[in-house]
């Protein structure tokens, strides 16, 4: 019996080595769908989107200034409309 | 003479004005009224939102500068958690404590913006907090340890013919603290504002009074720039206070001292 | 003592120069006022800041940033002047918060970008890192496997060997079922002969022992003993006339 078993060779082509299994396949069809290249990179449309585009993908400070000058905006034209406009140059005193 | 009628009152920065009201009859008359406290608010959650939003960097993995900055208050309010409260258990209240912490710092920030409204310079806001907070580390006590949460007016190994006066004194203590973690915030709030305010009007009635008192006035001025730099330390510190006294207050709500 | 430890200081030379050297640059003012090669540098290129400072204005063209300028200063004492903005103390304060809010920005600025990008950085050294790693393991694992690119092949003339090497087997294994049964048949025929030639050879033996046994019983005989003699005599005599004729 045994010899008959040595004469049978190593069955060396397993399936998973020579690709041919379906996880392999997987793996390759993903890697065929990354993209491939230098990233192009287009301003998305409408003012929000550039505003995004500019200065969140940059991580630049600047939004921190446009939130102070807004608030401030903001609040001078409520003092304004509250106060402000009572003092003008002591108009109203 | 007139100088003085247009001194504007330090107090006048802190009024609450309607800015939007309805007032309807058909509603049993209710009064739904944006104030400008409520505007301050919401620019405040909004801020926060997008902040939170910023941070997340559109799902990359690579962090930028505004998920570094929030990460690094991430780490500095877990800490605190952590660290004032239970290594393992604490980590339930951080969601809460930085919500808190982000709030505070926030508003706070806001209310450093010329000609805008500092929200938690109201006692009404930081009380409301102060009073959830104590109120709700209370009950969470009483869950935990029933009837027994009442050892925690008694301090450990104090003799029996102490015990009424020390109960008293720690009850009083305990209600104070609804008090006292509001007024802290607010008090330190308002009186910068207050301070700032007063200054800045001394300062503008020696600039206004003429060529050299100009000159003069830059002196002030820049005590003035020195103190706001005082009011952004402030404005993180007392944040960053309000988080840790919290978080103390349910540690002793949990663990009996 | 004490006017001796004066006497000293004043009358002796080496005591007198350290004493006015140390005074001399203990005294802070002295560095402060006077001009250093840092002021020199800063001092060096007022062109070159005046640049910068137009560089930071908007506008593209020299006559642009101008008007901008222009128009900027201009919109300012209109609002300014028909009191769409009011100057009173919160104007200062205004001045106040911008002033700190500049030194607070330059101020971390420098620190808080090296801090951030030595953060990513190391983020992405971490994911470039993995990624080489990936790829050389990929790359390796590639190699290792390339070798085993025919084995279909291989493994098929594998079978075919064996086939043929079971076939020559069973051909060996048959031929010498064959050997091993003719030299079987062989072994028993050659006992067969072995046993016939002892046999014969018996035979053979009784054969003689049985015919000297008859002539020795016929050599008792006194009729063939004397035959036998006189025959030998006669034998004898033809011999020797033989000779003697």
């Amino acid at each position: 019996m045994s010899s008959t078993k040595s004469l049978i060779p190593p069955k060396l082509s397993v399936a998973g080595v020579t690709g041919s299994s379906l996880r392999f396949a997987r793996l390759g069809d993903f890697y065929s769908k990354l993209p491939k290249g230098p990233l192009i990179e287009t301003p998305p449309p409408g003012f929000l989107g550039r505003y995004c585009y500019k200065y969140f993908r940059t991580s630049s400070p600047a939004p921190i200034l446009h939130i102070i000058i807004g608030v401030g905006l903001i609040g001078y034209t409520i003092n304004y409309q509250f106060h402000l406009k009572y003092h003008k140059s002591q108009k109203y005193h | 003479m007139f100088k003085y009628l247009t001194i504007l009152s330090p107090l006048d920065q802190f009024e609450i004005r309607n800015l939007f009201s309805i007032d309807t009859p058909l509603l049993a008359n209710i009064n739904l009224s944006v104030t400008n406290i409520g505007l301050y608010l919401s620019i405040a959650a909004f801020i926060t939102f997008y902040f939170s939003i910023l941070a997340t960097n559109h799902s990359k993995i690579t962090p930028n500068k505004w998920s570094l900055s929030q990460e690094t208050l991430y780490a500095t309010i877990h800490s605190i958690v952590v660290n004032q409260i239970n290594n393992k258990n604490g980590q339930v209240y951080f969601p809460f404590m930085y919500a808190l912490f982000i709030f505070i710092l926030i508003n706070n920030l806001i209310g450093m913006v010329p000609y805008s409204f500092a929200s938690t310079s109201h006692f009404i806001l930081t009380f409301s907090l102060s009073f959830t907070v104590v109120l709700g580390a209370t009950v969470l006590g009483f869950k935990e340890h029933g009837l027994k949460f009442f050892s925690l007016f008694v301090p450990a190994g104090c003799p029996l013919g102490l015990v009424p006066l020390l109960v008293l004194i720690e009850f009083i203590s305990y209600l104070a603290r609804n008090v006292s973690l509001g007024l802290r915030l607010a008090a330190n709030i308002l009186a910068g504002h207050m301070l700032l305010n007063i200054l800045s009007g001394f300062t503008y009635n020696i600039m206004s009074s003429g060529i050299i008192f100009f000159v003069l006035g830059l002196l002030p001025l820049a005590f003035i720039i020195a103190f706001s730099g005082l009011e952004l330390g402030i404005a993180f510190i007392q944040s960053q206070v309000f988080v840790v006294l919290s978080c103390s207050y349910i540690k002793d709500a949990l663990e009996l001292h | 003592m004490a006017l001796r430890t004066i006497g000293n200081k004043f009358l002796t030379g080496p005591t007198i120069r350290p004493f006015v050297t140390s005074k001399y640059s203990n005294f802070p003012g002295i560095r402060k006022y006077s001009v250093s090669p840092k002021d020199d540098n800063k001092a060096l290129d007022p062109r070159q800041k005046a640049l910068s400072i137009i560089d930071s204005l908007p506008g593209n063209t020299l006559l642009t940033k101008t008007g901008y300028i222009t128009m900027g200063v201009g919109l300012l004492s209109l609002i300014i002047s028909k009191e769409l903005y009011v100057v009173n103390e919160e104007a200062l304060l205004l001045v106040a918060f911008t002033g700190m809010a500049t030194t607070v920005f330059r101020l971390t600025r420098e620190p808080f970008n090296e801090w951030a990008q030595e953060k990513t950085d190391r983020v992405n050294n971490i994911l470039d890192q993995t990624q080489e790693n990936h790829k050389t393991a990929v790359k390796g694992r590639i190699e290792t496997v390339q070798h085993l690119g025919d084995i279909v092949d291989v493994t098929k003339t594998m079978f075919e060997m064996s086939k043929e090497t079971a076939k020559l087997e069973a051909e060996a294994f048959e031929l010498k079922q064959k050997v091993i049964a003719t030299s079987e048949i062989k072994s028993v025929l050659d006992s067969w002969v072995r046993y016939e030639a002892t046999l014969r050879e018996r035979e053979q033996k009784d054969l003689a022992n049985h015919v000297i046994e008859r002539v020795m019983a016929q050599l008792q005989n006194e009729k063939l003993q004397s035959d036998i003699l006189n025959q030998a005599v006669i034998d004898f005599e033809k011999i020797v006339g033989a000779k003697s004729a």
